[in-house]
Protein backbone atom coordinates (compact mmCIF):
# COMPACT_ATOMS: atom_id res chain seq x y z
CA UNK A 1 0.00 0.00 0.00
CA UNK A 2 1.28 3.50 -0.80
CA UNK A 3 2.26 5.39 2.36
CA UNK A 4 1.72 9.02 3.28
CA UNK A 5 5.34 9.25 4.48
CA UNK A 6 6.69 8.22 1.09
CA UNK A 7 4.35 10.63 -0.66
CA UNK A 8 5.61 13.45 1.56
CA UNK A 9 9.21 12.54 0.77
CA UNK A 10 8.47 12.93 -2.95
CA UNK A 11 6.77 16.27 -2.29
CA UNK A 12 9.81 17.44 -0.32
CA UNK A 13 12.03 16.49 -3.26
CA UNK A 14 9.76 18.48 -5.60
CA UNK A 15 9.84 21.51 -3.33
CA UNK A 16 13.61 21.37 -2.99
CA UNK A 17 13.75 21.50 -6.78
CA UNK A 18 11.62 24.64 -6.61
CA UNK A 19 8.58 23.09 -8.28
CA UNK A 20 5.55 25.28 -7.59
CA UNK A 21 2.83 23.87 -9.87
CA UNK A 22 1.84 20.23 -10.32
CA UNK A 23 -0.73 19.00 -12.83
CA UNK A 24 -1.82 15.43 -12.14
CA UNK A 25 -3.94 12.44 -12.95
CA UNK A 26 -3.90 9.59 -10.42
CA UNK A 27 -2.80 5.99 -10.64
CA UNK A 28 -3.60 3.70 -7.69
CA UNK A 29 0.07 3.86 -6.70
CA UNK A 30 -0.01 7.69 -6.93
CA UNK A 31 -3.20 8.16 -4.92
CA UNK A 32 -1.55 9.22 -1.65
CA UNK A 33 0.88 11.48 -3.47
CA UNK A 34 -1.91 13.21 -5.42
CA UNK A 35 -3.96 13.75 -2.25
CA UNK A 36 -0.97 15.09 -0.32
CA UNK A 37 -0.16 17.48 -3.18
CA UNK A 38 -3.77 18.66 -3.17
CA UNK A 39 -3.61 19.32 0.57
CA UNK A 40 -0.33 21.28 0.30
CA UNK A 41 -0.87 25.03 0.40
CA UNK A 42 2.53 25.85 -1.11
CA UNK A 43 1.84 24.01 -4.36
CA UNK A 44 -0.62 24.95 -7.09
CA UNK A 45 -2.33 21.64 -7.86
CA UNK A 46 -4.26 21.18 -11.10
CA UNK A 47 -6.20 17.88 -11.20
CA UNK A 48 -6.65 16.86 -14.84
CA UNK A 49 -9.01 14.52 -16.65
CA UNK A 50 -6.66 13.82 -19.56
CA UNK A 51 -2.91 14.09 -19.35
CA UNK A 52 -2.27 16.12 -22.50
CA UNK A 53 -4.00 19.06 -20.82
CA UNK A 54 -1.19 19.05 -18.30
CA UNK A 55 1.40 19.95 -20.94
CA UNK A 56 -0.56 23.13 -21.68
CA UNK A 57 -1.06 23.90 -17.99
CA UNK A 58 2.67 23.50 -17.34
CA UNK A 59 3.47 25.71 -20.35
CA UNK A 60 1.19 28.44 -18.99
CA UNK A 61 2.80 28.17 -15.57
CA UNK A 62 6.27 28.32 -17.11
CA UNK A 63 5.51 31.63 -18.85
CA UNK A 64 4.62 33.09 -15.47
CA UNK A 65 7.86 31.88 -13.90
CA UNK A 66 6.60 28.71 -12.19
CA UNK A 67 8.66 25.52 -12.25
CA UNK A 68 6.10 22.90 -13.25
CA UNK A 69 5.67 19.14 -13.08
CA UNK A 70 3.22 16.77 -14.75
CA UNK A 71 2.42 13.71 -12.61
CA UNK A 72 0.79 10.71 -14.32
CA UNK A 73 1.01 7.03 -15.19
CA UNK A 74 2.83 5.96 -18.36
CA UNK A 75 -0.51 5.39 -20.13
CA UNK A 76 -1.06 9.09 -19.55
CA UNK A 77 2.36 9.90 -20.91
CA UNK A 78 1.26 8.24 -24.16
CA UNK A 79 -1.94 10.36 -24.06
CA UNK A 80 0.22 13.47 -23.75
CA UNK A 81 2.57 12.81 -26.68
CA UNK A 82 1.11 15.31 -29.14
CA UNK A 83 1.13 18.11 -26.59
CA UNK A 84 4.67 17.22 -25.59
CA UNK A 85 5.74 17.34 -29.24
CA UNK A 86 3.85 20.38 -30.55
CA UNK A 87 3.96 22.50 -27.40
CA UNK A 88 6.79 21.47 -25.05
CA UNK A 89 9.35 20.44 -27.68
CA UNK A 90 8.27 22.88 -30.41
CA UNK A 91 8.45 25.93 -28.10
CA UNK A 92 11.35 24.57 -26.01
CA UNK A 93 9.44 24.64 -22.73
CA UNK A 94 10.98 22.87 -19.73
CA UNK A 95 8.90 20.70 -17.39
CA UNK A 96 9.45 17.64 -15.24
CA UNK A 97 7.41 14.55 -16.13
CA UNK A 98 6.87 12.37 -13.07
CA UNK A 99 5.68 9.09 -14.55
CA UNK A 100 4.48 6.04 -12.63
CA UNK A 101 6.19 3.24 -14.50
CA UNK A 102 3.53 0.54 -14.93
CA UNK A 103 4.43 -2.71 -16.64
CA UNK A 104 8.13 -2.51 -15.97
CA UNK A 105 10.38 -5.19 -14.50
CA UNK A 106 8.46 -7.12 -11.84
CA UNK A 107 5.10 -5.34 -12.39
CA UNK A 108 2.35 -7.46 -13.92
CA UNK A 109 0.03 -4.53 -14.76
CA UNK A 110 -0.10 -3.10 -18.30
CA UNK A 111 2.85 -5.08 -19.75
CA UNK A 112 2.60 -3.40 -23.17
CA UNK A 113 2.93 0.03 -21.57
CA UNK A 114 6.08 -1.17 -19.89
CA UNK A 115 7.47 -2.30 -23.23
CA UNK A 116 6.80 0.88 -25.22
CA UNK A 117 7.44 3.64 -22.65
CA UNK A 118 11.21 3.99 -22.95
CA UNK A 119 11.27 3.67 -26.77
CA UNK A 120 8.63 6.44 -27.05
CA UNK A 121 10.62 8.69 -24.70
CA UNK A 122 13.70 7.98 -26.84
CA UNK A 123 11.77 8.80 -30.01
CA UNK A 124 10.73 12.16 -28.53
CA UNK A 125 14.33 12.83 -27.41
CA UNK A 126 13.05 13.27 -23.86
CA UNK A 127 15.79 12.32 -21.38
CA UNK A 128 14.59 9.97 -18.62
CA UNK A 129 15.83 8.44 -15.40
CA UNK A 130 14.42 5.51 -13.41
CA UNK A 131 13.69 6.11 -9.75
CA UNK A 132 14.22 2.77 -8.01
CA UNK A 133 14.43 3.88 -4.37
CA UNK A 134 12.99 6.79 -2.44
CA UNK A 135 16.36 8.10 -1.28
CA UNK A 136 17.28 8.88 -4.90
CA UNK A 137 14.29 11.22 -5.25
CA UNK A 138 15.84 14.59 -4.25
CA UNK A 139 18.83 14.22 -6.54
CA UNK A 140 16.83 12.74 -9.42
CA UNK A 141 13.90 15.17 -9.39
CA UNK A 142 16.20 18.14 -8.79
CA UNK A 143 18.58 16.90 -11.45
CA UNK A 144 15.73 16.42 -13.92
CA UNK A 145 14.63 20.00 -13.33
CA UNK A 146 18.15 21.33 -13.93
CA UNK A 147 18.43 19.40 -17.16
CA UNK A 148 14.92 20.42 -18.28
CA UNK A 149 15.75 24.12 -17.92
CA UNK A 150 19.20 23.92 -19.41
CA UNK A 151 18.20 21.66 -22.30
CA UNK A 152 14.91 23.62 -22.65
CA UNK A 153 12.69 20.54 -22.91
CA UNK A 154 10.76 18.06 -20.76
CA UNK A 155 12.77 15.57 -18.72
CA UNK A 156 11.12 12.44 -17.29
CA UNK A 157 11.55 10.54 -14.05
CA UNK A 158 10.08 7.03 -14.30
CA UNK A 159 8.97 6.05 -10.81
CA UNK A 160 8.70 2.38 -9.90
CA UNK A 161 5.70 1.33 -7.80
CA UNK A 162 7.99 0.00 -5.10
CA UNK A 163 8.97 3.52 -3.99
CA UNK A 164 5.40 4.29 -2.92
CA UNK B 1 -24.09 35.28 -37.27
CA UNK B 2 -21.29 37.83 -37.65
CA UNK B 3 -17.72 38.00 -38.87
CA UNK B 4 -14.91 36.88 -36.57
CA UNK B 5 -12.65 39.59 -37.97
CA UNK B 6 -15.16 42.30 -37.02
CA UNK B 7 -15.52 40.82 -33.55
CA UNK B 8 -11.73 40.68 -33.11
CA UNK B 9 -11.62 44.40 -33.95
CA UNK B 10 -14.17 45.03 -31.20
CA UNK B 11 -11.88 43.19 -28.74
CA UNK B 12 -8.99 45.64 -29.13
CA UNK B 13 -10.32 48.58 -27.07
CA UNK B 14 -11.79 46.26 -24.43
CA UNK B 15 -8.87 44.02 -23.53
CA UNK B 16 -6.11 46.56 -22.84
CA UNK B 17 -2.77 44.85 -22.28
CA UNK B 18 -4.26 41.44 -21.40
CA UNK B 19 -2.11 38.50 -22.49
CA UNK B 20 -3.88 36.53 -25.24
CA UNK B 21 -3.66 32.79 -25.84
CA UNK B 22 -4.66 32.32 -29.47
CA UNK B 23 -5.75 29.20 -31.32
CA UNK B 24 -3.78 27.90 -34.26
CA UNK B 25 -5.30 28.72 -37.64
CA UNK B 26 -7.25 31.67 -38.99
CA UNK B 27 -8.01 33.10 -35.56
CA UNK B 28 -4.28 33.63 -35.08
CA UNK B 29 -3.74 34.98 -38.60
CA UNK B 30 -6.52 37.56 -38.26
CA UNK B 31 -5.62 38.49 -34.67
CA UNK B 32 -1.91 38.86 -35.36
CA UNK B 33 -2.64 41.35 -38.13
CA UNK B 34 -4.90 43.39 -35.84
CA UNK B 35 -2.66 43.19 -32.77
CA UNK B 36 0.93 42.38 -33.82
CA UNK B 37 2.00 42.45 -30.23
CA UNK B 38 4.33 40.37 -28.06
CA UNK B 39 1.42 39.79 -25.68
CA UNK B 40 0.07 37.05 -27.95
CA UNK B 41 0.91 33.39 -27.61
CA UNK B 42 0.18 31.42 -30.80
CA UNK B 43 -0.76 27.88 -29.86
CA UNK B 44 0.41 24.92 -31.90
CA UNK B 45 -1.34 22.03 -30.12
CA UNK B 46 -4.99 22.12 -31.23
CA UNK B 47 -7.28 22.62 -28.27
CA UNK B 48 -4.58 23.52 -25.78
CA UNK B 49 -5.87 27.09 -25.32
CA UNK B 50 -7.99 26.36 -22.26
CA UNK B 51 -5.05 24.51 -20.66
CA UNK B 52 -2.31 27.07 -21.36
CA UNK B 53 -4.69 29.84 -20.37
CA UNK B 54 -5.51 28.05 -17.11
CA UNK B 55 -1.85 27.51 -16.19
CA UNK B 56 -1.17 31.19 -16.82
CA UNK B 57 -4.30 32.37 -15.01
CA UNK B 58 -3.52 30.31 -11.90
CA UNK B 59 0.07 31.58 -11.88
CA UNK B 60 -0.91 35.26 -12.39
CA UNK B 61 -4.22 35.36 -10.46
CA UNK B 62 -4.36 39.17 -10.36
CA UNK B 63 -4.33 39.51 -14.17
CA UNK B 64 -7.06 38.90 -16.76
CA UNK B 65 -6.07 36.25 -19.31
CA UNK B 66 -7.92 36.00 -22.64
CA UNK B 67 -8.19 32.83 -24.73
CA UNK B 68 -9.25 33.24 -28.38
CA UNK B 69 -10.27 29.76 -29.50
CA UNK B 70 -12.04 27.95 -32.31
CA UNK B 71 -14.95 25.57 -31.83
CA UNK B 72 -13.10 22.65 -33.41
CA UNK B 73 -10.07 23.29 -31.22
CA UNK B 74 -12.26 23.54 -28.14
CA UNK B 75 -13.82 20.16 -28.98
CA UNK B 76 -10.39 18.58 -29.16
CA UNK B 77 -9.73 19.40 -25.51
CA UNK B 78 -13.11 19.37 -23.77
CA UNK B 79 -11.13 18.12 -20.77
CA UNK B 80 -9.71 21.63 -20.50
CA UNK B 81 -13.20 22.99 -19.76
CA UNK B 82 -13.63 20.38 -17.02
CA UNK B 83 -10.40 21.51 -15.39
CA UNK B 84 -11.33 25.20 -15.64
CA UNK B 85 -14.71 24.37 -14.10
CA UNK B 86 -12.92 22.59 -11.27
CA UNK B 87 -10.30 25.29 -10.55
CA UNK B 88 -12.64 28.30 -11.07
CA UNK B 89 -10.00 30.88 -12.08
CA UNK B 90 -11.68 34.28 -11.63
CA UNK B 91 -9.37 35.92 -14.17
CA UNK B 92 -9.85 33.59 -17.16
CA UNK B 93 -11.93 34.61 -20.18
CA UNK B 94 -12.41 31.99 -22.90
CA UNK B 95 -13.88 33.13 -26.22
CA UNK B 96 -14.83 30.45 -28.76
CA UNK B 97 -15.54 31.42 -32.37
CA UNK B 98 -18.22 28.94 -33.35
CA UNK B 99 -18.29 28.69 -37.15
CA UNK B 100 -19.52 25.09 -37.02
CA UNK B 101 -16.80 23.78 -39.36
CA UNK B 102 -13.25 22.52 -39.05
CA UNK B 103 -12.13 25.64 -40.88
CA UNK B 104 -8.42 24.87 -41.11
CA UNK B 105 -9.06 21.24 -41.94
CA UNK B 106 -10.88 21.91 -45.20
CA UNK B 107 -14.20 23.25 -43.90
CA UNK B 108 -15.61 19.85 -42.94
CA UNK B 109 -18.79 20.25 -40.81
CA UNK B 110 -18.08 20.12 -37.06
CA UNK B 111 -20.24 18.59 -34.35
CA UNK B 112 -21.09 22.08 -33.04
CA UNK B 113 -23.34 22.46 -36.10
CA UNK B 114 -25.39 19.41 -35.14
CA UNK B 115 -26.33 18.09 -31.69
CA UNK B 116 -23.64 19.67 -29.54
CA UNK B 117 -23.99 22.85 -27.47
CA UNK B 118 -20.66 24.00 -26.03
CA UNK B 119 -22.37 26.37 -23.59
CA UNK B 120 -24.22 23.44 -22.03
CA UNK B 121 -20.93 21.53 -21.84
CA UNK B 122 -19.20 24.45 -20.13
CA UNK B 123 -22.07 24.95 -17.67
CA UNK B 124 -22.09 21.24 -16.95
CA UNK B 125 -18.39 21.50 -16.17
CA UNK B 126 -19.12 24.18 -13.59
CA UNK B 127 -18.39 27.33 -15.63
CA UNK B 128 -21.46 29.30 -14.54
CA UNK B 129 -20.69 32.39 -16.61
CA UNK B 130 -21.11 30.60 -19.93
CA UNK B 131 -23.16 32.19 -22.68
CA UNK B 132 -23.85 32.20 -26.40
CA UNK B 133 -23.90 35.43 -28.41
CA UNK B 134 -25.45 35.77 -31.87
CA UNK B 135 -24.75 39.42 -32.65
CA UNK B 136 -21.61 41.52 -32.57
CA UNK B 137 -23.24 43.93 -30.10
CA UNK B 138 -24.02 41.06 -27.74
CA UNK B 139 -20.47 39.81 -28.12
CA UNK B 140 -18.96 43.18 -27.25
CA UNK B 141 -21.23 43.50 -24.21
CA UNK B 142 -20.35 39.99 -23.03
CA UNK B 143 -16.62 40.65 -23.40
CA UNK B 144 -16.84 43.97 -21.52
CA UNK B 145 -18.79 42.30 -18.76
CA UNK B 146 -16.20 39.50 -18.57
CA UNK B 147 -13.34 42.00 -18.22
CA UNK B 148 -15.29 43.90 -15.55
CA UNK B 149 -16.28 40.96 -13.34
CA UNK B 150 -15.10 37.69 -11.86
CA UNK B 151 -15.02 34.54 -13.98
CA UNK B 152 -14.27 32.07 -15.24
CA UNK B 153 -16.08 33.34 -18.34
CA UNK B 154 -16.93 31.30 -21.42
CA UNK B 155 -18.35 33.07 -24.48
CA UNK B 156 -19.45 31.17 -27.57
CA UNK B 157 -19.69 33.62 -30.47
CA UNK B 158 -21.66 32.50 -33.53
CA UNK B 159 -19.40 33.65 -36.35
CA UNK B 160 -19.08 32.86 -40.03
CA UNK B 161 -16.03 31.04 -41.38
CA UNK B 162 -13.34 33.46 -42.61
CA UNK B 163 -13.00 34.50 -46.26
CA UNK B 164 -9.39 33.42 -46.73
CA UNK B 165 -7.83 30.12 -47.74
CA UNK B 166 -6.36 29.01 -44.43
CA UNK B 167 -4.00 26.53 -46.10
CA UNK B 168 -1.79 29.32 -47.46
CA UNK B 169 -2.07 31.71 -44.51
CA UNK B 170 1.21 32.96 -43.13
CA UNK B 171 2.18 32.72 -39.48
CA UNK B 172 4.53 35.58 -38.59
CA UNK B 173 6.28 34.14 -35.55
CA UNK B 174 8.62 31.22 -35.12
CA UNK B 175 7.66 29.29 -31.98
CA UNK B 176 10.77 29.78 -29.84
CA UNK B 177 10.81 33.46 -30.77
CA UNK B 178 7.15 33.63 -29.70
CA UNK B 179 8.07 32.03 -26.35
CA UNK B 180 10.76 34.62 -25.58
CA UNK B 181 8.69 37.57 -26.81
CA UNK B 182 5.67 36.46 -24.78
CA UNK B 183 7.68 35.91 -21.60
CA UNK B 184 9.37 39.31 -21.94
CA UNK B 185 5.97 40.90 -22.47
CA UNK B 186 4.72 39.30 -19.25
CA UNK B 187 7.86 40.54 -17.46
CA UNK B 188 7.18 44.04 -18.73
CA UNK B 189 3.56 44.21 -17.60
CA UNK B 190 4.31 42.40 -14.33
CA UNK B 191 7.35 44.59 -13.68
CA UNK B 192 9.52 41.68 -12.58
CA UNK B 193 11.74 38.93 -13.92
CA UNK B 194 9.91 35.70 -14.72
CA UNK B 195 12.15 33.81 -17.09
CA UNK B 196 14.84 31.50 -15.81
CA UNK B 197 16.77 29.41 -18.27
CA UNK B 198 19.96 28.15 -16.73
CA UNK B 199 19.34 26.70 -13.28
CA UNK B 200 21.86 25.35 -10.81
CA UNK B 201 19.84 23.18 -8.46
CA UNK B 202 22.43 23.55 -5.71
CA UNK B 203 20.99 27.04 -5.24
CA UNK B 204 17.69 25.56 -4.15
CA UNK B 205 19.04 22.50 -2.31
CA UNK B 206 20.15 24.53 0.71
Amino acid sequence: MPSVENARAIIQAMKRAGIGLVASLPDAALAKLVMEIDADNELIHVPLSREEEGVGVCAGGFFAGKRCALLMQNAGFLNACNGLTTTALQFEIPMVLLILYAGTRGDMAFPQLGVVTEPVLDALRIPYYILETLDQAPEMIGGALVQAYNAKRPVAVLMKKAIF
Amino acid sequence: MFKRLDALKRCLPVIGDAPCIVSVGMTWIEWDRLRPNDGNFALKTLGSGSSVGLGLALSLPHRKILILDGDGACLMNVNGLITVGHKQPKNLIHVVWENKVWECSGGVPAQTGQNLDLVTVAKGAGIKNAQRVGTIEAFEAALKSAFAGDGPHFIVAETAPGDEDSSTAYARLEEVDNKYRFTRYLEKIEGKKLREDAIDIRLSLH
